[in-house]
């Protein structure tokens, strides 16, 4: 049976004491060259870090105006120590998941809907391009006049930014389902939830995750507008208050936070993609 | 037609009807931008008895896969009447399975779930039936790989869950569109003795009827009970031939004399279609001879 067949042990339809040291087993490289993103991205990053500092400290840079990463490691210290860049972080993050959680109940409904039902697809077609090319940092005013400056008009204006990529990948996805599998549904008369729960939905899994990972960054940019333009706490409206204060280090500080956050976000799909989309990464 | 009369009160009574009717079929498409319809086969006339094993075998294009998707209720009757155990086909049904020309299997899932998918489909799989699918899988010889996803496997494998999945659902009538067409010449002489010895083996040889679609005129002549010769597009019948070769056949009937015999007689029905024809036949003969397999 396929269980006793576990790759790696030992080659298929060998006995163990057949075969030699085989060139193309597993070598003492394997785990590098498994995780070479993470290797290779953490070298990078520490790359940089580096030159800051160097250049900081020679006095290529002025550390006043660019701080350094010495300093922004000790503010960092600090402000987690006292404590004070917890309620920004939380203000944030809330309005990022809210704003999340609407994309994706809204987003991959939509973008079904509209994938299925040509006339309704062609009649939002023209509204979809315009939400989607037009900045939406350009409404912000009305948004404010509508909706004020509450914690529901921040979140409106992040699931803005955010959706419309989720939706025009769902449409793509359940427009280019392969046709083949349309008609293995219908020969085997496959009713309509079937047809939909076993073969729309998995088949268009790969491009509803692309769009959920352009959706969060986008949702991310959003949120920081947003938090620049209409509020008096979150992480975008702390960076730009110690901006203004001269303080360097802790805008800096500020900034790699959110940058941390974006990068387990990012990982965070990665992972998702990787267990439920193996199948079309494998190719 | 005697069949037509026949046909409302001999519903219900299986051997009062044969399975399938074909009463002067016309099939085909609309044509594009409001050019005429494009016409695949014209004025079929036949028809096919339980438990029979017919192979359609024309030039590429001839219109036998069009007229293969109508018997699965995929494609629409123009004019005329499809009918199976005496009534029209409106749609596909649970008594069909189609083994499909390219494997068409989900990625997402392994050979295992894909073979159980037309069963699930159907809203009839059970603990009963999870053991015949092993026991299918086991058949067509992909035990070791039942855990695999189809993109580890070989064109030749993936045609194999192709025609498990379609067995799985016993279905009365088996279509399959060229199965073999894609695969190469061993793998395809491989997979054709199989269906032989799947076919007579099983039960299946007097249940169910068989329709098989192919261009190769010696799968034509392995496989069926009776061989339909169709013409050039649009499709009609040129000769219907059985083939009264003892079962059960084993590979080496290939090499008999009436085997040759069989052959030749199917060529030279559609060689004769070229003459008939004339100066444009030669296409016709260039898209089924053996070297041409891609088309």
């Amino acid at each position: 049976m396929a269980t006793s067949l576990s790759r790696g042990d030992v080659a298929e339809g060998l006995e163990s004491g057949d075969i030699p040291q085989l060139k193309f087993a597993s070598s003492r490289f394997d785990w590098v060259q498994r995780h070479g993103s993470l290797v290779f991205g953490t070298i990078g990053v520490v790359l940089l870090l580096a030159a800051w500092q160097i250049c900081a400290v020679t006095g290529i840079v002025d550390v006043h105006i660019s701080s350094d990463p010495s300093q922004v490691i000790q503010e960092e210290i600090t402000l987690f120590g006292h404590g004070t860049i917890l309620a920004p972080i939380g203000n944030t993050a809330a309005e990022v998941g809210w704003a999340l959680a609407i994309i994706i109940i809204l987003g991959i409904p939509i973008g079904i809907i509209l994938g299925r039902l040509t006339a309704l697809r062609q009649m939002a077609d023209p509204i979809v391009s315009i939400l989607n090319s037009v900045p939406y940092v350009l409404f912000l005013p009305l948004i404010i006049f509508w909706f004020g400056l509450g914690e529901s008009a921040r979140v409106l204006v992040v699931v803005w930014a955010g959706i419309l990529p989720l939706i025009i990948n769902t449409t793509a996805g359940v427009r280019n389902i392969n046709v083949d599998y349309l008609r293995v549904g219908r020969v085997f008369s496959a009713s309509p939830l079937r047809f939909f729960g076993s073969i729309l939905v998995p088949a268009t899994m790969p491009f509803i995750l692309t769009g959920v990972r352009l959706s969060v960054a986008r949702a991310l940019v959003g949120a920081i507008v947003v938090e620049f333009f209409l509020s008096s706490n979150g992480l975008g409206f702390f960076v730009q208050n110690e901006t203004s204060n001269f303080q360097m280090s802790a805008a800096m500080a500020g900034i790699v936070v959110m940058a941390v956050a974006a990068l387990l976000l990012t990982r965070l799909i990665g992972a998702v993609e990787k267990r439920v989309i193996s199948w079309s990464q494998a190719r | 037609m005697p069949e037509t009369m026949k046909a409302p009160t001999a519903v219900g009574d299986p051997l009062a009807t044969p399975h399938i009717e074909i009463d002067h079929l016309y099939l085909g498409y609309p044509g594009k931008r409001r050019s005429a319809p494009v016409i695949a086969c014209r004025d079929l006339n036949f028809t096919i008895g339980r438990g029979e094993f017919v192979v359609l075998v024309g030039p590429s294009g001839c219109g036998k896969t069009t007229f293969l998707e109508a018997l699965a209720g995929l494609a629409q009757a123009g004019a005329g009447e499809l009918r199976i155990d005496g009534r029209p086909v409106t749609g596909p049904g649970r008594d069909r399975s189609l083994v499909f020309q390219s494997p068409s299997l989900f990625p997402w899932r392994d050979v295992y779930g894909n073979v159980i998918f037309g069963y699930q489909a159907q809203g009839r799989f059970d603990d009963a039936a999870k053991e015949r699918a092993k026991a299918i899988i086991e058949m067509v010889g992909l035990s070791d790989v039942a855990h695999r996803r189809p993109q580890e496997l070989s064109g030749g494998m993936k045609q194999r869950v192709n025609l498990a999945r379609a067995l799985l659902t016993e279905p009365r009538l088996l279509l399959l569109d060229e199965p073999f067409g894609a695969l190469d010449a061993q793998t395809r002489e491989v997979l054709q003795d199989e269906l032989v010895r799947i076919w007579q083996e099983s039960a299946m040889g007097g249940s169910t009827t068989a329709v098989f679609v192919t261009h190769d005129v010696r799968e034509a002549v392995l496989l069926a009970d009776r061989v339909i010769v169709f013409s050039k597009s649009p499709g009609c019948v040129l000769e219907d031939i059985l083939i009264d070769l003892p079962r059960p056949r084993v590979s080496e009937v290939r090499r008999s004399q009436s085997f040759t015999q069989y052959e030749e007689r199917i060529l030279a029905a559609l060689y004769g279609r070229r003459q008939q024809a004339g100066s444009s036949g030669d296409a016709t003969a260039a898209a089924w001879s053996p070297e041409n397999k891609a088309g």
